[in-house]
């Protein structure tokens, strides 16, 4: 079952299992929402990852090779189908990550979204995601692994992110 | 102590000394932060009683012990010579300005590295007076540096991958301070003064910094951090950990994801775990 990828960090999301006392009963914290800004028109942006993952590092790279430095990734995933479910709607739109390829691939808005389907988004995601971490070492390694395959251009990233990157690389070039 | 009554402090530098009955005096300095906490690195130079330590405001000791021949041991000794696992209630009061008493307590972090080698190392670490005495006439200017950092960084400019002034700066205070720097962050860390967000981003950032003088106070640092009551704070103490390369701290995260209550993060600490087991 194809499942949607967002963005997140981690440790906002961890009222699911001990709610605040300060929180009100029915209610949760505000931290989710600073992982589900929408856009001025009310989109969020998500990326698709296909039934066994066989993309995912590649979007893991895209949107990493994207950053100012490399450091950890989290992220949420969700069945695409519950999204839908809510209802909330999923378009394909490209994406603005470092893989251009996956851009046209696998990037999608949800859009439309009000602020009543963004709760339940948030509550979605609180009770159905499964979150993932990339440290910073598995997300340069996957940035190399990329640029080795020419899904990223070395001349596309930040300065500090091709510095690593380069270094990397380097250290992998066979001696002589 | 009672943070309550910390605003009619004004920020300062002290002399102090607490009382231990049936051991004596101990004597040293410390700071009181303009936010009306004590959290400072002092030398504890009188009597038969040695070491570094950092002021709280705890209301009592835990993980440490003073033992018959005097000296102030950690909550991360192993080696038995410096206890553990007992609460010091006999220190009774830093005396400030020679009239204010403020009850507090010492967590021994003693001299970062006492617990692996045990006493003899202690007595070696302990014959280190010159480091040690610079960091002192250090203090005003620690404090001034961490002040500055803490000031420059709101938890609300991080972001995981946006490059900060923190990182940088950070790793510069640690090179010139030394673990006079990172007492003094824990000092503020663990009293909560600091952002647990900001802290958790410090704590991260520690275990990146390559700097060999300061990496047991920061391995220290960073397994205590391991038992903070906030998640976002063990978490940061966690991948510090892991980018500290150090196989010692292997115990202590080990210990920390078996305990770690909150599912997803014991998920991302086992991450962290096994990171810095590969890497040993």
């Amino acid at each position: 079952m194809p499942r949607l990828l967002r963005v997140t960090e981690a440790r906002r999301w961890d009222f699911v299992e001990d709610l605040p006392a300060w929180v009100p009963a029915g209610d949760i914290p505000a931290a989710p929402l600073g992982d589900l800004k929408p856009s001025p028109t009310s989109k969020i942006s998500v990326w698709l990852v296909e039934d066994g993952e066989p993309n995912l590092n590649r979007v893991i790279a895209g949107i990493a090779a994207g950053r100012q430095s490399i450091d950890k990734l989290d992220v949420l995933l969700v069945d695409r189908a519950q999204v839908e479910n809510l209802p909330i709607t999923c378009v394909k739109t490209p994406g603005d990550s470092k893989d251009g390829e996956a851009n046209g691939l696998w990037h999608f808005d949800l859009v439309e979204l009000t602020f009543t389907k963004l709760r339940d988004l948030i509550q979605l995601l609180a009770q159905h995601g499964e979150g993932r971490r990339w440290d910073e070492d598995a997300v340069k390694e996957l940035i190399v692994a990329s640029v080795k395959a020419n899904h990223i251009k070395l001349v596309d990233l930040k300065e500090s992110v091709r510095d690593e990157v380069q270094e990397a690389l380097a250290a992998d070039a066979p001696a002589g | 102590m009672n943070l309550a009554v910390q605003p009619r402090y004004p920020a300062a530098r002290d002399t102090w000394k607490a009382v231990i009955p049936g051991a004596g005096v101990i004597a040293g300095s410390v700071a009181i932060t303009r936010s009306g906490s004590i959290a400072a690195t002092g030398v504890i130079t009188s009597g038969s009683i040695q070491g570094t330590g950092v002021i709280t405001s705890s209301s009592s000791m835990t993980g440490g012990a003073i033992t018959g021949s005097g000296l102030i041991g950690g909550a991360l000794t192993r080696s038995g010579l410096i206890g553990s696992g007992e609460t010091i209630t006999s220190i009774e009061s830093i005396l400030l300005g020679g009239n204010l008493s403020v009850p507090v307590s010492i967590f021994a972090s003693t001299v970062p590295g006492w617990e692996e080698a045990g006493l003899s190392r202690l007595l070696s670490v302990s014959g280190q007076d010159d480091a040690r005495t610079s960091e002192t006439e250090n203090f005003q200017a620690i404090e001034n540096s961490v002040r500055a950092l803490l000031e420059s960084v709101s938890s609300e400019d991080l972001e995981d991958g946006v490059a900060t002034r923190l990182v940088p700066q950070l790793a510069h205070l640690v090179t010139a301070y030394g673990r006079g720097a990172v007492l003094d962050l824990a000092g503020l860390i663990e009293s909560g003064s600091v952002d647990p967000y900001v802290a958790s981003w410090i704590l991260r950032s520690l275990g990146r910094i390559s700097h060999q003088p300061s990496h047991h106070a920061r391995r220290w640092l960073l397994q205590r951090a391991l038992l903070s009551s906030t998640p976002i704070i063990r978490d940061g103490a966690a991948l510090g950990l892991a980018s500290l390369r150090d196989g010692r701290a292997l115990p202590a995260l080990r210990a920390a994801v078996a305990r770690e209550p909150y599912a997803r993060l014991r998920r991302d600490m086992e991450q962290s775990l096994s990171k810095l087991e590969r890497s040993v």
